[in-house]
């Protein structure tokens, strides 16, 4: 570690994911290989040891999947086999294009499966036609940059050779924004982030930490952990999402009321195009200097260029993390309770509020008590029901962590909890809430246990004005449901909980199962009912998406969104910086849409 | 054919003809699950939501500013307003109508047919979205039976929105109240308090009160059998759930009722002529019900319609609507109002002596008041052919038994107005010249399926108009029939047929509702009808063509009335009521003194519609007078005698009984012509 103008300079590369993934985790579904939800002997269990509910034996959860999603897990409906070497789409990548690179020194590979894992992120439709040995377009090459000047030389190797770049970080897209455009003729080459893996700097005194784009979540965590420092940016995916992955998504994280979202922890960032690297001179708190191109950058979903380093704020690791729960008699008295704590703006680093079908969910989540356990919990409930008048059908539960310093930590408490009182909420201890907040990560396992045994499912999120939160819960979910009785489908699951709390408005994320079985093309319905529930948000005053992007799934909605100025602004931004559409992933708003655009532009 | 056929007919009573009625009302009683926002809200804390909610809490501090009265007496009012409107629902109340209902029903009724093929759409739609009832109102019976239905299918009980009027009568308004009944005033557009109120409570009831809402969108009983033009004050209230966001679909069901005999036949035929409706009150129920005990009346025929979603019907008007362009909204309420009232109207089952009193109509203005048996059941085959041409169907209460026999039993069902002869070939017409209460009621039936043979009427009338200008024949009989039929093979529309077509349509369109724009498709579409059916013969045709006449003669009269006051008055301002009591008596004069004893056109309902029809055609213009009521005043004189003079040509000369009046009238005419000429 050397110091260099004042700012400590880190090599640290200690990297939690291997460079040829598929080695640790799964080529098919979500995360780690040796972990994951399976049926033994009758009941659910979590394989593995590094998640809390681990190697633990779920009974309840297994009783809940019969009993909600209609499960028969006497027919396992098993994923293909990986696919063998031959069976991969032939690479379309031309001698000299590889030549080229191998000048360059930049390591890469035209083998099968590290293309196959490069062409696809994790929504329904993908691991689904994963699962069923379908994958029609995948990447001809993929390479490894492991600097910011290895990406340049990409860029105008790629520009020479007219082939195609899709960026690659963490791999956990949720928009289809991974899947290489079908109709793409030229060359497809994935650049893989993941080696350019190392903080550069930290600036104690300005707070500050410098990092390369493929630097995973729970990689930068445990290096500026190890220093007191976080950035305390932790949404759901951090164990895999990758730096750059934030900056061209905008995400979100967890915790963002106190460390603020990636656009607010953003101080600089480096953007290489085809045209050049678009950055700005300087560090500064902010500045007035027209239209701010981090802006550009800033969910650009890969289509401009690829980000490289990015400067971020950084805390000093709180003194105290407090967790907490409130139960409330029903939902509204929690969406209000959340309102009113906006207003205050007295928010905790996180309070999330579920819906009743997620309490009860999340409550089957948990392992076979013991005789205590038991006592305590129908103690719990007999208080509850009897005691307080609340009906276990109805109940709901807010999640919350705080952080800071002790004494600020107890005051923030003590506000909570008088305003969740005003509507009725019950505090209820910091177990819950904490097994709300491990269970995060656990959540995105259970698609591929569902998969096995006839049940899709997805999630998807929104942003919407406080006055129509809870209308917009209710009136999706009721949408949903309605949408899939008239399908005919007898077992499903529909919930949301409101992730975040803002002054103007929240953020609800939905998360909907059903068992297909009976029903020939699940994907093609599950796709069907998750647009009639974005109309239905739209038409409730929800955004197209507060965090996951638009990528392809959601472009339809796009003109409806920002405006067809909105829409012409976006394009001549690419054709300033992309003029070749080199970053051709056809995100936002779509190649064949540009081309048709900017042609029409060019005759006129 | 008719409804015997029907293997879906359910008889509500022959069931409780099998079972003790007092243990089926005590039951053990499951509804279906039904929509709830949230947690569900028992009555009381609807009342308090009500009154805590932004809305109303905003107008409250407005009407209490304006009027600067304490908040707390505002507050205080509106809790008032909420007390006499809120309903307080409770099943007891439903169980023990269950029983009386039971009892009465099974005395006055030889069946309840419903018709239960969509019953179980109903109860998916019950679990989906909230449901609005909306069932045609030709009977207080009306509610009673759709609540008494709901508790025979076990179907969630719906609550209602019902005129003050019952919340007067003692112990009766109060245990409506207590089976869901919730009143509302008639009038209140100007009180921003109750408009706040009701829409609110309305509101939360449909979201978080757990029952279907019943309304009747024509707004109050049909006296006339007709459907009446929708009302869409409740119905917008509703929408603004849907166009506002707060839920995604309100479903309506459509529900069309009809009685073999009306139980306010005889009170309907006064209020039409003018006489005031007595008020409703426990004991006057009590004799009736009495005296109605000792009654036959026929049998009851239920049918549902099929669900309209209020979001498709939004998502499907020309116009997006939103909530900042009321105008728009208020257009999109009003096609949805109007296609409930068009799919109640084609789903009603028509009662058999609907049919039997056109033609006893027709007879009557010939002047004739007996009918051989045979003769009328052979009329009545044709009209079944005429309305199963238009999907629909005679009710037949004897079920499986010939429509000779059904006509039988239904003419003993009304023995106050006709009755066989002692050899019963013969069937006798209760009725003495000049009788406008016997007439008003035969015409209360004959309007029950007018709405199927107004078409026909029209084109054998404009047929026969044209005909006879084209010959220049004096005499509308059996040659011209004849001619008829024989043209009828090559007829051609002209364009004068079309043109007085769609004059026709929409001149009555405040009596015979229809969707605008369709006049010429329904026109061909009667043609092609016409010609594969055998063409009725002379008598048939006379009566297919008498139907519009009470219709024909009413308009005119209105016109003839208004050119007479815009002649007579510079003013020419006259209330809106007093104008169509005016011409009521202008056509009773005409009546006396040459004009055809067409007493239906003496409707104070039918003379109202023709008013409004002119307004509508900008002859003529509605304005408010000085005391706050409206007053109707002559735009348009020129159009006004056009519009008369079309309908009295196609009226035809048998209108009239001796020539010397109608020359008269004609040199009246002319004379208006030249002078708007001039």
């Amino acid at each position: 570690m050397s110091i260099e103008n004042g700012k400590e300079s880190s090599q640290s590369v200690d990297c939690q994911i291997p460079k040829i993934r598929q080695e640790v985790l799964k080529w098919n579904g979500w995360g780690y290989k040796d972990s994951g939800f399976i049926f033994r002997d009758g009941v659910m269990e979590f394989t593995g040891s590094r998640y809390s509910i681990g190697n633990l034996i779920l009974p309840y959860f297994s009783k809940w999947i019969i009993d909600t999603l209609g499960c028969d897990f006497t027919t396992k409906n098993e994923s293909v086999i990986e696919p063998r070497p031959e069976h991969y789409p032939f690479s379309l990548v031309s001698a000299d294009f590889v030549l080229d690179i191998e000048r360059t020194g930049i390591t890469h590979s035209v083998r099968g499966d590290d293309r196959l894992f490069r062409s696809h992120g994790h929504t329904l439709h993908e691991i689904f036609d994963l699962r069923h040995g379908k994958f029609s377009r995948i990447p001809d090459i993929v390479v490894w940059p492991e600097k910011h000047e290895d990406v340049l030389t990409l860029v105008n190797l790629a520009c020479k050779h007219k082939v195609v770049i899709i960026p690659f970080g963490g791999g956990t897209s949720v928009s289809g924004g991974l899947c290489c455009p079908e109709n793409e003729t030229r060359p497809i080459v994935s650049v893989d982030t993941s080696q350019m893996k190392r903080i550069l700097w930290i600036d104690e005194a300005n707070l500050l930490c410098c990092a390369e784009s493929g630097i995973i979540g729970q990689d930068i965590e445990a290096q500026l952990k190890a220093k007191g420092f976080t950035t305390g940016h932790e949404p759901d995916s951090y164990e895999f999402s990758s730096l750059g992955g934030w900056v061209a998504t905008r995400a979100s994280g967890m915790k963002k009321n106190t460390y603020g979202n990636i656009e607010d922890l953003l101080v600089h960032v480096k953007c290489v195009t085809p045209t050049g690297v678009l950055e700005k001179f300087c560090q500064v708190p902010r500045m007035s200097a027209g239209p701010d191109i981090h802006q550009i950058i800033l969910g650009s979903e890969g289509t401009l260029g690829i980000v490289t380093e990015v400067v971020l704020k950084i805390r000093p690791l709180p003194p105290c993390k407090k967790y907490g729960s409130i139960v409330f008699p029903n939902f509204a008295a929690g969406v209000s309770t959340l309102r009113e704590i906006a207003k205050h703006r007295c928010q905790p680093s996180s309070i999330r509020l579920m819906d009743n079908e997620q309490f009860k969910f999340g409550h089957s989540l948990r392992a076979a008590p013991g005789f205590l356990g038991s006592i305590k919990d129908s103690a719990k409930s007999l208080y509850l029901t009897k005691f307080k008048g609340f009906d276990l059908n109805q109940i709901c539960v807010a999640t919350l962590l705080f952080e800071g310093q002790q004494d600020q930590v107890e005051a923030q408490e003590q506000k909570i909890y008088g305003i969740s009182n005003q509507y009725g909420g019950i505090p209820a201890g910091s177990t819950s809430g904490e097994r709300g907040y491990i269970l995060t990560f656990v959540i995105a396992y259970i698609r591929d246990i569902g998969l096995d045994y006839n049940i899709v499912a997805e999630s998807f999120e929104t942003s919407v004005p406080w006055s129509n939160t809870y209308n917009l819960c209710e009136n999706v979910k009721l949408r949903v449901s309605n949408e899939c009785k008239d399908r005919g489908l007898k077992h499903f699951f529909i919930t949301c909980r409101v992730t975040q709390s803002y002054d103007v408005g929240s953020c609800v994320y939905f998360y909907f199962a059903f068992n297909y079985h009976g029903i020939s093309n699940p994907v093609q319905v599950f796709e069907e009912i998750e647009t009639i529930a974005r109309d239905e948000i739209i038409s409730n005053r929800g955004s197209i998406s507060h965090h996951h992007g638009i990528g392809k799934i959601r472009r339809q909605w796009l003109p409806k969104t920002i405006s067809t100025n909105g829409i012409n602004t976006v394009l001549q931004i690419k054709q300033a910086l992309d003029p070749q559409n080199i970053f051709a992933n056809g995100n936002i708003i779509g190649v064949t849409e540009q081309q048709e655009s900017l042609r029409i532009k060019s005759k006129l | 054919m008719g409804s015997n056929s029907e293997p879906s007919l359910l008889d509500l009573l022959a069931e409780r003809r099998l079972s003790h009625d007092f243990r089926w009302a005590s039951r053990t009683w499951t509804g279906p699950p039904y929509f709830v926002r949230g947690q569900m809200k028992k009555p009381k804390e609807i009342i308090l939501a009500v009154l805590e909610s932004k809305n109303v809490q905003k107008v409250i501090q407005e009407v209490a500013k304006d009027s600067q009265k304490d908040e707390e007496i505002v507050k205080k009012q509106a809790l008032d307003i909420l007390s006499e409107l809120a309903h307080d629902f409770h099943m007891y109340a439903i169980r023990w109508f269950g029983l009386v209902l039971s009892k009465l029903g099974k005395r006055l009724y030889n069946s309840i047919q419903v018709n239960t093929e969509k019953i179980e759409d109903v109860k998916k739609a019950y679990a989906s979205y909230p449901v609005l009832l909306l069932p045609t109102h030709r009977s207080y019976v009306d509610f009673l039976l759709v609540s008494y239905m709901s508790f025979a299918f076990e179907l969630t009980l719906p609550i209602i929105a019902a005129g003050m009027d019952f919340k007067g009568m003692v112990g009766v308004g109060e245990i409506l109240r207590k089976s869901g009944a919730f009143y509302i005033r008639r009038r209140f557009g100007g009180d921003a308090l109750y408009w706040a109120l009701i829409s609110e409570y309305v509101k939360k009831a449909v979201m978080e009160g757990g029952h279907p809402l019943e309304m009747f969108v024509e707004g109050t009983r049909s006296r006339s059998g007709k459907s009446l033009k929708p009302k869409v004050g409740l119905l917008s209230i509703v929408s603004e759930l849907v166009t506002s966001g707060q839920i995604p679909d309100v479903l309506i069901l459509p529900i069309s009722m009809s009685y073999d005999r009306t139980l306010e036949e005889r009170l309907y035929a006064h209020e039409l002529l003018g006489k005031p409706k007595p008020k409703e009150s426990t004991n006057g129920l009590m004799k009736a019900l009495k005296w109605l005990g000792d009654q036959s009346y026929g049998s009851v025929f239920v049918n549902f319609g099929d669900l309209i979603s209020i979001r498709q019907m939004i998502e499907m008007s020309s116009n997006p609507i939103t909530l900042e362009r009321p105008k728009v909204f208020l257009k999109s309420i009003e096609e949805i109002a109007l296609k409930v009232v068009l799919d109640q109207q084609a789903n009603l089952v028509v009662p058999l002596f609907a049919g039997i009193s056109l033609i006893i109509l027709s007879k009557i203005s010939t002047r004739r008041i007996r009918i051989p048996l045979q003769e009328l059941i052979e009329s009545m085959e044709y009209l079944q052919r005429i309305i199963t041409s238009r999907n629909s169907t005679f009710g037949f209460s004897l079920l499986g038994e010939s429509l000779g026999a059904n006509i039988r039993y239904i003419l003993s069902v009304h023995s106050s107005l006709v009755s066989l002869s002692e050899n019963d070939d013969l069937v006798l017409i209760n009725f003495e010249t000049g009788d406008t209460v016997q007439y008003m009621v035969f015409q209360h039936y004959a309007n029950q399926i007018l709405h199927h043979i107004l078409p026909f009427s029209i084109i054998l009338s404009l047929f026969t108009t044209h005909l006879h200008e084209s010959e220049d024949l004096d005499e509308p009989s059996c040659p011209l029939l004849d001619k008829l039929e024989n043209s009828l093979e090559e007829i051609v529309i002209s364009p004068q047929i079309e043109e007085d077509y769609v004059f026709l349509k929409e001149i009555f369109q405040e009596d015979f509702l229809y969707n605008v724009g369709t006049e010429l498709q329904e026109l061909h579409w009667v043609v092609n009808t016409l010609k594969s059916m055998k063409l009725p013969g002379e008598e048939l045709f006379l009566i297919l063509r008498q139907a519009l006449k009470p219709y024909l003669i009413a308009y005119w009269g209105v016109t003839r009335k208004l050119l007479e006051i815009s002649r007579e008055n510079c003013k020419n301002l006259v209330e809106l009521k007093e104008l169509g009591k005016q011409c009521q008596a202008y056509l009773q004069r005409q009546m006396k003194c040459g004009l055809v004893g067409e007493f239906g056109a003496l409707s104070l309902e039918t003379i109202a519609n023709g008013i409004s029809s002119l307004i509508k055609s900008q002859a003529v213009e509605r304005t408010k007078t000085e005391d706050g009521s409206f007053g109707i005043i002559v735009r348009d004189s020129a159009a006004l005698s056009n519009i008369s003079s079309r309908l009295e040509r196609l009226m035809g000369v048998e209108s009239w009984i001796s020539g010397s009046n109608k020359e008269q009238d004609y040199v009246n005419s002319n004379q208006i012509l030249l002078v708007s000429k001039l």
